[in-house]
């Protein structure tokens, strides 16, 4: 993941230490991140290589050096703020794959797999969700961060439902809790094609 | 349909048709309406009930008294029999009749009778003669009243004389068994008869005009006109006219020449015949029907009454379907046609209600009819099945109308809902409006003082000028504002109630907050609840005042419980004294006579007796010819005499003083104060008779002159007197005496045995005695004053208070219907079987109570102003009599029988699962 | 009322069939479960899983036609209707979708429902409903009608009754149904602190954030349980996956 945009973010409020910056940027983001040291730097350098943040200063006593924003930074930065996050940077997703193959290929319980990956995904939900009730209002970045993973994990289920639903139509044996029977029939075809639709 | 060339935009579909629109959207609403009902029939199923209830009533009260009501035509058969007409003689005038021959008079004096061809003038109509005036044969028929003794009874009786063998008579009486009398001294006992004692064989005697004689009972017959008893004619009181030809009008009114009234089959089956003789269509009782301005209020008066029960079913319906009206609107639906799709069900339903209802109605009647006919063998046969096609549709149109009436202003209000609200499913209970409390009270109060000075003057002074046009609309207008008014109050009354209600229980709570949420619904039925408390109470008061005057003006003839036998003609007085003295062994009877004979009914020459004092010669007294010199203190003009009896027993009846007695043991005879107020004068006393209608002939007979004394008594009665009121029965007596002292001047006859018995006569011993006294005597019981209408407060409160049962459980029965989400939730925190119960006759208890006392308070003014003028004319009595007992006992015990009724009607469990997975 | 050896809410092999023969519906067949005092227990599934079958059965409100039901460690089918009722309104508590009060009795009047009926003292029972509401933290709507209350106010009210006394065991189907998320989770939160002051839940829901505040979340497939999730993890390894 890139922390380009974020360390632009924080040094938007002046300039600062690389080792301040992997602090603050824990602090901000509810410690769900932890930041290598070394990554910042490297984050640093190729920031000033191209010219978005520049030193402020000479080198202090311990030869730390601090940084601050250039106005292409602050320019770049404007433009990360009011541009949504891209799609093209979502990473594939594994239980997609993993469920579009189940579907296609003869037998795979597909309702078992669904099945298991609700219950763990519920069982993680849960787990967030006591985790949620310990807050006690004092750290919002923190509760959003918690939250977006909750959403996901609903996100998930969801679609697990979903799925769950669309087999079930499918093939009406597929929605007992049984085995599945051979999926890759000619009447599926149009799963398939949705899969290779891409 | 492009390829015919036509475009859409020729026909448009929106064409705009006024009639046909309006007429078509009644068809829609009508065919709307009757999928409703069929799915909804539990709620279709009340409003039938609602409306169809009183007119079942009516249709079976009006289906019993046109049934119970024999036309001419109708009772053809047990008039003639068979035959052509039925002739009978009055006076000796000639006669103007109605075509039916059942009324006759006429307008002016009428000329005498012209005398039967070949009769003698001046005597009796014969056989002989009708057969030459009528070319037929005539048959004698006679209905006499006699005494019927059988065993130690006496009973009076009406005897049909007819000859049963003849088939002219068929149809005046059937035979059930036996067999027909052959001779006079047989007879056959009907059913009615039976009913009163008589045997149906054996021996009984008949005593007519004083003759007895002994007859034989050879069977039992049924006659129509309920006589007791069926023998051969004795006499003739009428005769059928048996022939081959018809007797038409004309021939009719040549017969009333000769002082005959006719029933002529003819006429009665034809009446057209008789249609221009103007004279007699003004005698004929259809002639002067009930007014149409009766029938017109009668009609309202059910109108609203129908209208008034239906009116919170139609309001309940009407709310439950707001989700369906919300539909509706946001579809395009306007006002007018949201109003006709409720109207469209109140139509449906009320013509529904209408045709079930008659129908049934005419059944009830029919059968009340079979159950008057089994309980009553006394009572007139009924004629035939009646059922009048017009007055079914008046029914129905009544129905209906009142269905509407009903439906309108709820259907108004259901129009009038705001969509958000519905669609969302609010119930939103508006606040009460701001100042309609107050306006409401000030409306009630000026109705009431409309109302009042309307009635007391308009009925005041005997002046029952009812059909005062503005009168009554003050009376209408007074009304309907204190009606109004009571009832722009109620929603905030029921409000308090609700916010009051947090102290009580459960059950009463809710009921409590129900009623004053449910606003619309609530004083819908409040109204009706009300108005009819108000009308019960206000009939009641003032019927409870009419009779306390009855009460007051009462005057008893004798003390309490106390008899007396008044002998007339030539009845054996010691027969009499003995069927008293076996009746009540321990009864104390004095025998009063009077001097001379007694009084007999009929006769035109009297027996009378006159007392003077003065110069006058015993002729003048005796027809009160008095003058100067001459002190008539009695005569037979005035009607009393010298009553003559024991010491001891003209003490006891008269209640005379030791004074007086010593008196009358003195030979003295003893006068009330009014007459003299000296010490003994000498007074003349003559006995005679005095022919009324021979100019007053006067035939002296004996004349004495006796000593005669005030008594200490102001007036001589036989009962405890009271102010300003006089003894109406007689013998009145003049004076009193002794029977050796009026010795000489004439026969002394017991006039009446006063009987007093310990502890007052018993019902028992006053039907044994009447059973075997004469029939020419007089008995009565001085039982005070007897309303004979008391079952007329029982009706009152019996229709009232059934119309009040009947929308209190009806309201009851709608909110339950809608609170069945509550009774789940109810259940589902465990609440015991008996909550429901006790939340349904809560219900029925808070709705009834609130609504019956508002109707008590709003019904004390009407009534107490009627109560006022009904009776303001009498004797300046003017406090009305509030009946609180019978009036309370229906505004609280009927709406704690309707909570009674309603906790054991529910059931205790509702529904428990409220939703399926 | 319930001691450490008994569950609050015990099933045994519970079924529950619908009809006969060819045409019979299965709604439950052979559920097992059991909710300890302080657990709050979640049941999804799809529509036509039994769920609210299941809830219905627990709470009396259904007769299963095999296995048990124990409350308490009391058997239910051994109960008469009156020992029911008393259970319904001393022991266990109610939460529906919707109308689950009633209209024309106030906040506190709903809440003290089940102990009026009990014949409790007014005075005692007021003040218990009093400290009920208080509990679900709407004690200033005490004197408010139900139709003065948003959605969810309504439904802590509801939590409140089904809580009223001592009560051990709330059974609530779909409480945050007509809900929109925000209030629905205001609504969970104070169910999961009622379990957490003791109470045992059993929970029906579709919506998998609302399950998450269970201890315990249960699958129902067709009238069987399918999977449930098991015992919480840590806080700390719940971090260790983020990334």
């Amino acid at each position: 993941m890139s922390i380009k945009h974020s360390l632009l973010a924080l040094l938007h409020e002046g300039p600062m230490y690389g080792a301040q910056l992997r602090g603050e940027f824990e602090a901000r983001t509810g410690g769900t991140w932890p930041l290598n040291v070394g990554q910042v730097y490297t984050t640093l350098s190729r920031l000033e290589r191209d010219g978005l943040v520049a030193g402020a200063g000479a080198p202090d006593d311990e030869g730390r050096i601090a940084y601050e924003l250039t106005d292409a930074g602050r320019a770049e930065l404007d433009a990360w703020w009011s541009v949504p996050v891209g799609r093209e940077q979502t990473p594939r997703n594994e239980l997609a794959i993993k469920l579009a193959l189940a579907v296609t290929l003869p037998g795979v319980d597909v309702q078992q797999i669904v099945q298991t990956q609700r219950t763990a995904t519920m069982t993680h939900l849960r787990d967030l969700t006591r985790l949620k009730r310990t807050a006690d209002g004092e750290d919002l970045a923190w509760e959003l961060v918690l939250e977006s993973l909750v959403f996901a994990d609903e996100a998930e289920i969801r679609w697990l439902d979903h799925v769950e639903a669309r087999i079930a139509r499918l093939d009406p044996s597929q929605a007992k809790a049984s085995r599945t029977a051979h999926v890759a029939s000619a009447g599926s075809a149009g799963v398939r094609e949705a899969v290779t639709r891409r | 349909m492009s390829s015919s060339g036509e475009r859409m935009t020729d026909h448009p579909i929106h064409e705009n048709h006024a009639i046909a629109g309006y007429f078509g959207a009644w068809r829609l609403s009508l065919r709307l309406a009757r999928r409703d009902i069929r799915r909804h029939r539990g709620r279709a199923l009340l409003v039938v009930l609602l409306v169809g209830l009183p007119l079942l009533i009516v249709a079976a009260g009006a289906t019993f008294a046109y049934t119970r009501d024999v036309s001419s035509k109708e009772g053809l058969t047990r008039t003639m029999g068979a035959a052509q007409a039925y002739l009978y003689p009055v006076d000796q005038w000639q006669v103007r009749q109605s075509p039916d021959g059942s009324t006759t008079g006429g307008d002016g004096l009428l000329p005498r009778a012209s005398t039967l061809p070949g009769a003698r003038p001046g005597r009796a109509v014969t056989a002989a003669g009708l057969q030459g005036v009528t070319g037929g044969e005539v048959l004698p028929v006679s209905n006499r009243s006699t005494r019927v003794q059988f065993g130690d009874r006496k009973i009076s009786a009406q005897v049909l004389g007819i000859d049963g063998r003849n088939p002219a008579y068929r149809g005046m009486a059937r035979r059930t068994t036996g067999r027909w009398p052959t001779t006079p001294d047989e007879v056959l006992v009907t059913r009615a008869g039976k009913a009163r004692g008589i045997p149906s064989q054996g021996r009984i005697r008949l005593s007519e005009a004083g003759k007895i004689r002994a007859v034989t009972v050879v069977g039992t017959a049924a006659a129509p006109g309920a006589e007791a008893l069926v023998a051969l004619p004795v006499g003739a009181d009428g005769w059928l006219l048996k022939r081959d030809t018809p007797v038409d009008w004309a021939e009719v009114k040549q017969l009333n020449r000769y002082g005959l009234v006719v029933q002529s089959r003819s006429v009665i089956e034809h009446p057209s015949q008789a249609a221009n003789d103007g004279p007699a269509q003004r005698l004929s009782y259809d002639a002067n029907p009930v007014p149409a301005s009766v029938w017109t209020l009668l009609a309202v008066g059910l109108v609203i009454v129908i209208a008034m029960l239906a009116g919170p079913a139609f309001g309940a319906s009407a709310s439950r379907q707001r989700h369906a009206l919300g539909l509706l609107v946001s579809n395009g639906a306007t006002r007018p046609q949201l109003r006709r799709y409720l109207l469209g069900q109140a139509l449906l339903l009320g013509a529904i209600s209408a045709l079930v209802s008659i129908v049934a109605g005419a059944v009830v009647g029919w059968a009340a009819i079979r159950v008057h006919v089994a309980m009553s063998p006394t009572a007139v046969a009924p004629g035939p099945l009646e059922l009048r096609w017009r007055s079914g549709v008046l029914l129905l149109l009544i129905a209906i109308v009142a269905s509407l009436v009903a439906a309108y202003i709820p259907a108004v209000a259901a129009a009038r809902l705001r969509l958000i609200e519905v669609l969302r499913g609010q119930v939103s209970p508006r606040t009460v409006r701001a100042g309609w409390p107050v306006a409401g009270v000030v409306l009630a109060a000026g109705g009431a003082f409309l109302l009042w000075v309307a009635i007391v003057p308009s009925l005041d002074a005997g002046s029952r000028n009812v059909s005062n046009l503005p009168i009554i609309g003050a009376i209408g207008l007074g009304a309907a504002a204190l009606f109004g008014g009571v009832l722009m109050t109620t929603p905030w009354l029921l409000a308090q109630l609700g916010r009051a209600a947090g102290r009580f229980p459960l059950a009463i709570r809710l009921a409590a907050r129900d009623v004053s949420r449910q606003r619309g619904r609530a004083v819908a039925t409040t109204a009706a609840i009300l108005g009819t408390a108000a009308l019960c109470c206000a009939a009641l008061i003032g019927y409870a005042t009419v009779q306390r005057d009855y009460a007051a003006e009462y005057t008893p003839q004798l003390p309490m419980g106390q008899a007396s036998v008044d002998l007339y003609g030539d009845s054996d007085a010691a027969a009499a004294e003995r069927v008293v003295q076996k009746a009540i062994p321990r009864a104390e009877i004095a025998a009063v006579s009077v001097l001379g004979s007694r009084p007999t009914l009929g006769t035109s020459s009297e027996w009378g007796v006159a007392m003077y004092s003065g110069t006058c010669t015993d002729q003048e007294a005796m027809q009160a010819a008095a003058s100067d010199s001459c002190h008539i203190v009695s005569s037979p003009l005035a009607g009393n005499t010298i009553v003559v009896g024991d010491v001891d027993d003209l003490a006891r009846v008269f209640r005379l003083s030791d004074t007086d007695r010593r008196q009358l043991r003195d030979g003295r005879l003893l006068l009330p104060t009014a007459g003299r107020r000296d010490g003994p004068t000498p007074m003349h006393v003559v006995t005679g008779t005095v022919d009324r209608f021979g100019d007053d002939r006067v035939k002296v007979a004996a004349s004495k002159v006796l000593p005669a004394i005030a008594s200490t008594q102001s007036s001589l009665t036989y009962a405890a007197p009271k102010d300003d009121t006089y003894v109406m029965s007689g013998p009145f007596p003049a004076g009193l005496a002794t029977p050796a002292a009026v010795r000489g001047l004439g026969a002394v006859s017991v006039a009446r045995l006063v009987i007093s018995a310990p502890g007052g006569v018993s019902a028992d011993a006053q039907r044994t005695i009447a059973e075997r006294i004469d029939d020419a005597d007089r008995f009565c019981v001085e039982r005070g004053y007897q309303d004979d209408n008391r079952w007329v407060f029982v009706i009152i409160g019996a229709v009232f208070g059934l119309l009040l049962l009947v929308a209190t459980l009806v309201s009851t029965a709608m909110s339950q219907a809608e609170s069945r989400a509550d009774s789940a939730t109810l259940a589902s925190i465990g609440a015991p079987g008996r909550t429901r119960r006790a939340i349904a006759a809560s219900n029925a208890a808070v709705v009834g109570l609130v609504g019956a006392l508002l109707g008590l308070v709003v019904g004390l003014v009407p009534g107490i102003a009627a109560a006022r003028a009904l009776t303001g004319g009498f004797g300046g009595r003017s406090a009305a009599v509030i009946p609180w007992g019978p009036m309370l006992a229906v505004v609280l015990g009927v709406p704690l029988l309707a909570a009674i009724l309603a906790g054991l009607v529910t059931r205790g469990r509702p529904p428990m699962t409220r939703r399926t997975t | 009322m319930s001691t450490t050896t008994h569950p609050a809410l015990l099933l045994d092999g519970v079924e529950r069939t619908h009809g006969t023969g060819p045409t019979a519906v299965h709604a439950l067949r052979g559920v097992s479960l059991a909710v300890e005092p302080g657990e709050l227990v979640a049941v999804m599934g799809p529509s036509g899983s039994g769920k609210s079958t299941l809830l219905n059965v627990a709470g009396a409100l259904d007769a299963p036609t095999g296995g048990r039901v124990l409350i308490d460690g009391q058997e239910l089918s051994a109960l008469g209707r009156k020992q029911l009722d008393r259970l319904r309104r001393r022991t266990m508590g109610f939460v529906f979708q919707d109308l689950n009060l009633i209209p024309s009795l106030t906040a506190l009047e709903n809440v003290s429902l089940p102990l009026e009926l009990d014949g409790v003292a007014l005075r005692t029972a007021r003040a218990a409903a009093r400290a009920a509401l208080d509990k679900v933290r709407i004690p200033e709507l005490a004197d408010r009608f139900p139709e003065q209350l948003s959605g969810g106010q309504q439904q802590r009210a509801a939590i409140a009754r089904a809580l009223v006394g001592d009560r051990s065991l709330v059974l609530a189907d779909e409480p945050t149904g007509a809900l929109d998320s925000t209030t629905g989770e205001a609504v969970l939160r104070t169910l999961r602190q009622q379990c957490d002051d003791g109470a045992a839940g059993l929970l029906v829901t579709h919506e998998s954030r609302h399950a998450a505040w269970a201890d315990r979340v249960i699958f129902l497939r067709d009238g069987v349980v399918v999977d449930s999730t098991g015992d919480a993890a840590t806080p700390e390894s719940l971090l260790d996956r983020v990334v």
